[in-house]
C-alpha cells in the first residue's frame, strides 16, 4: 500500500501546493483523469476549509494530508488540531434556494459531498481534526 | 487599462472589444481560488464600476476553479446587472466546466465555445446554447429507484443519484447514477 504524507502551513498561500500534491498521487495510484478531477476539486475545498475556519491564516499552525490507495480506494487524510468542524453534521445546501440568491460561497461541503464516494469525520484525543475523504477508483 | 498578474497565479489582459470603452474582453491566464479570488473579485469589480458594461471573459487559460473563484463570477454577474450590463465566458476548459456544471450554474451564465459566439451571446443576435444537465444530475440509470437502506433495511425510494439521509435510522446513503447504493 502506497503512502505519502505532506505537512503544510495554514496559509491559502498553500492550496495549489495540497491540490499537485494529492493528484500527482492520484495519477500514480492509477486514478482516471475524471476522478482526480473530482478529488483534487473536493480536497481543495476542505484545504480552504481548514484554513478559513479552523486554524486561520499566516499562522505558524499547519495540516497534513495523507494519500494512499487501499485495494479500489483512494484514500485521503486530513489532520490538524484546530478548531473541532465536523462538515457532516452541516446542514446539504439546498442548491434551488442558492441560486435564487445567486449566493457567493457555500458550496464547498456541497461539492465534497457530491464528488466523494465515503467522508469520515473524527475528533481524537480531544485535539485532533481527522477527515478522511474516499474515492472508488 | 494594463494587465496585470494577481499573487504569481493569475495574469489578466484586458482587451477592448470593437472600438468601444464599455465592452472589453479580459483573457486569464493561470488559476482561480480561494487564494486568489478576493483580488479578482475586486479588480474586475473596478472595472465595472468604472463603466465596464460588457464583458467577455477568455478562459482558455484558466485551468482551475474553485467554488470560491465561481463565486466571483456570480458576484460580477449581480453587480453587472445591477448597472444593465452583460456578461460572457467561453474557451472553458473541461475541469472549470466540470465544475460550473455540478454546481448547476451553467444556467445563470451565458457561455460560448470561442469569442465571436460569446460576442453575439452579449448582443443578443444568437440564441443561447441550452445548458448541459449539471453531472450531478446526470443519470444513465431510470430513476426513481426503490431499494433497502444499507444501514437498516428500510424501503427507500429516490427519484435521482446523490447522497440522502435515511428517514427511518437517519445513516448517509449515496446512491451513483447507475442505481448503486451504498452507505457513506
Amino acid at each position: 500500500m502506497k503512502s505519502e504524507t505532506i505537512f503544510l502551513e495554514s496559509d491559502f498561500v498553500n492550496l495549489a501546493k495540497a491540490r499537485d500534491f494529492i493528484s500527482k498521487i492520484a495519477k500514480s495510484c492509477g486514478a482516471s483523469n475524471d476522478d482526480i478531477t473530482k478529488i483534487e476539486i473536493s480536497c481543495d475545498e476542505w484545504s480552504a476549509n481548514i484554513i478559513e475556519h479552523s486554524l486561520g491564516s499566516n499562522t505558524d499552525k499547519g495540516f497534513t494530508i495523507q494519500c494512499k490507495r487501499k485495494q479500489n480506494k483512494f484514500i485521503i487524510i486530513y489532520e490538524h488540531e484546530g478548531k473541532q468542524f465536523n462538515p457532516i453534521e452541516q446542514e446539504k445546501v439546498d442548491l434551488n434556494q442558492h441560486f435564487s440568491s445567486l449566493k457567493e460561497r457555500g458550496l464547498g461541503l456541497y461539492i465534497m459531498r457530491e464528488m466523494m464516494d465515503e467522508i469520515h469525520y473524527e475528533y481524537m484525543d480531544n485535539k485532533i481534526n481527522r477527515l478522511t475523504l474516499v474515492k472508488y477508483i | 487599462m494594463e494587465e496585470i498578474t494577481i499573487k504569481d497565479s493569475l495574469k489578466i489582459t484586458p482587451m477592448q472589444v470593437g472600438g468601444s470603452p464599455d465592452t472589453i474582453q479580459l483573457i486569464l491566464n493561470g488559476y482561480l481560488d480561494t487564494y486568489n479570488s478576493p483580488e479578482f473579485q475586486s479588480h474586475v469589480n473596478s472595472l465595472i464600476n468604472s463603466g465596464v458594461s460588457s464583458i467577455i471573459f477568455n478562459c482558455n487559460g484558466l485551468n482551475y476553479i474553485s467554488s470560491t473563484g465561481i463565486g466571483a463570477f456570480t458576484a460580477f454577474l449581480k453587480l453587472i446587472k445591477q448597472k444593465k450590463g452583460d456578461m460572457a465566458l467561453f474557451g472553458l476548459q473541461k475541469k472549470v466546466m466540470d465544475v460550473f456544471q455540478l454546481l448547476g450554474f451553467t444556467k445563470f451564465f451565458k457561455i460560448a465555445d470561442d469569442f465571436d459566439s460569446a460576442l453575439a451571446l452579449l448582443r443578443g443576435e444568437e440564441k443561447e446554447k441550452p445548458a448541459p444537465t449539471p453531472i450531478a444530475t446526470q443519470s444513465a440509470f431510470a430513476f426513481p429507484l426503490v431499494f433497502g437502506c444499507p444501514h437498516c433495511g428500510k424501503r427507500l425510494k429516490t427519484s435521482k443519484p446523490g447522497t440522502f439521509r435515511c428517514s427511518g435510522c437517519k445513516g448517509i446513503i449515496s446512491v451513483d447514477e447507475n442505481g448503486n447504493v451504498r452507505s457513506a
